[in-house]
């Protein structure tokens, strides 16, 4: 359960961003989750909900854009989905590419109402 | 409605303390290990082991970390290194606020090799940069060989793998070459030691790995 640390982390960015752009009221979170970073969505959801009462992002809506793990075959040059072959090409059987996707973790936006919006 | 973009590292907070810590080792000429299994795997004999046999050569620290109880550190105490034991009272992974807490504790610059033992749990602690030169995976036989392909994370993360218990694998049904057919996938670059830490079954490779990670640069995460 180390989603609510993370979930913790994310409403620590969101509230100092929120902030620091006058959001009266965070209505969703964009956040980007590599695969391997190996945190379950639900998880998230759930930490998220609760470590966010009494914030700015008390309301707000979480949404999770998930990045499959991709490698790249040195050999071959060949992209191929680590979820399917872990590091083995499946277009020449080489072993060892490198990773290029899929170790992220990010928040990528914040969505809110700005003080004038909320009156209107 | 108005949106902000950014990009900001949700562990960017806990990634600027690890480097920090990772700067602390390096000016220190130490090398950091972060131990993770799951519990039970023998982390702590295996600690045990390797301390006795490199303490009349090398300085060695030791951070243990538990949800509860200071039972590890008492029996690493025994062998007359500094220990330090974290505590965390629920949370299922140690992170490098915690280190650099415990780190006060330990004579930095007394030591060569710092062991950092984390919360047995083979998922979380993948997550988090405790500032160490290498994550090192313990497996038990026990556990069995379809752990690489059920939590990869850390296998695909990890520099070496220790495969514990190894002398109870004719009494298991651990299928080793479904396990390094799985390691050839997962992390073709991942060292392996075969090996018993309450036997002693094939320690010293993985003794010459730490020596080698202490003498040269071992820079390896």
């Amino acid at each position: 359960m180390h989603e609510i640390a993370l979930a913790q982390n994310i409403i620590v960015i969101v509230c100092r961003n929120a902030e620091a752009s006058n959001l009266q009221r965070v209505t969703a979170i964009g956040v980007a989750a590599g695969e391997l970073i190996g945190i379950v969505p639900d998880a998230l959801e759930f930490g998220f909900k609760v470590s966010a009462i009494g914030t700015l992002a008390e309301d707000a809506r979480l949404e999770i854009r998930h990045i499959p793990a991709l490698i790249h075959c040195e050999s071959c040059n060949h992209k191929y989905f680590w979820h399917n072959s872990g590091y083995h090409c499946p277009s020449c059987s080489y072993n060892g590419g490198k990773l290029i996707e899929g170790n992220e973790f990010f928040v990528e936006y914040i969505d809110g109402h700005d003080g004038e919006e909320e009156t209107s | 409605m108005t949106r902000v973009s950014l990009e900001e590292k949700v562990l960017q907070a806990n990634d600027n303390i690890a480097q920090n810590l990772r700067n602390m080792f390096t000016n220190n000429q130490v090398k950091a290990i972060n131990l993770i299994s799951s519990p039970g795997a023998g982390k702590t004999t295996l600690l045990e082991q390797s301390i006795e046999q490199l303490a009349n050569q090398y300085g060695i620290g030791v951070i243990e970390g538990d949800v509860l109880t200071t039972r590890d550190a008492e029996r690493i105490a025994k062998l007359n290194v500094p220990v330090v034991q974290i505590e965390t009272k629920g949370t299922c992974h140690l992170d490098a606020q915690m280190i650099a807490k415990a780190i006060s504790q330990i004579p930095i610059d007394k030591i060569d090799l710092l062991m950092i033992e984390n919360v047995g749990n083979l998922v979380c602690p993948s997550s988090f940069d405790l500032g160490e030169n290498a994550k090192v995976v313990v497996l038990s036989i026990a556990e069995g060989s379809d752990k690489p392909a059920k939590y990869p994370q850390i296998f695909t993360k990890a520099t070496a793998c220790v495969l514990n218990k190894i002398d109870l694998l004719p009494y298991s049904n651990f299928d080793i070459e479904a396990f390094y057919q799985d390691i050839k996938r997962i992390n073709p670059k991942l060292k392996v030691f075969e090996l018993s830490a309450t036997k002693g079954i094939g320690i010293e490779s993985w003794l010459n790995w730490l020596k080698g990670m202490i003498s040269n640069g071992g820079q390896e995460n």
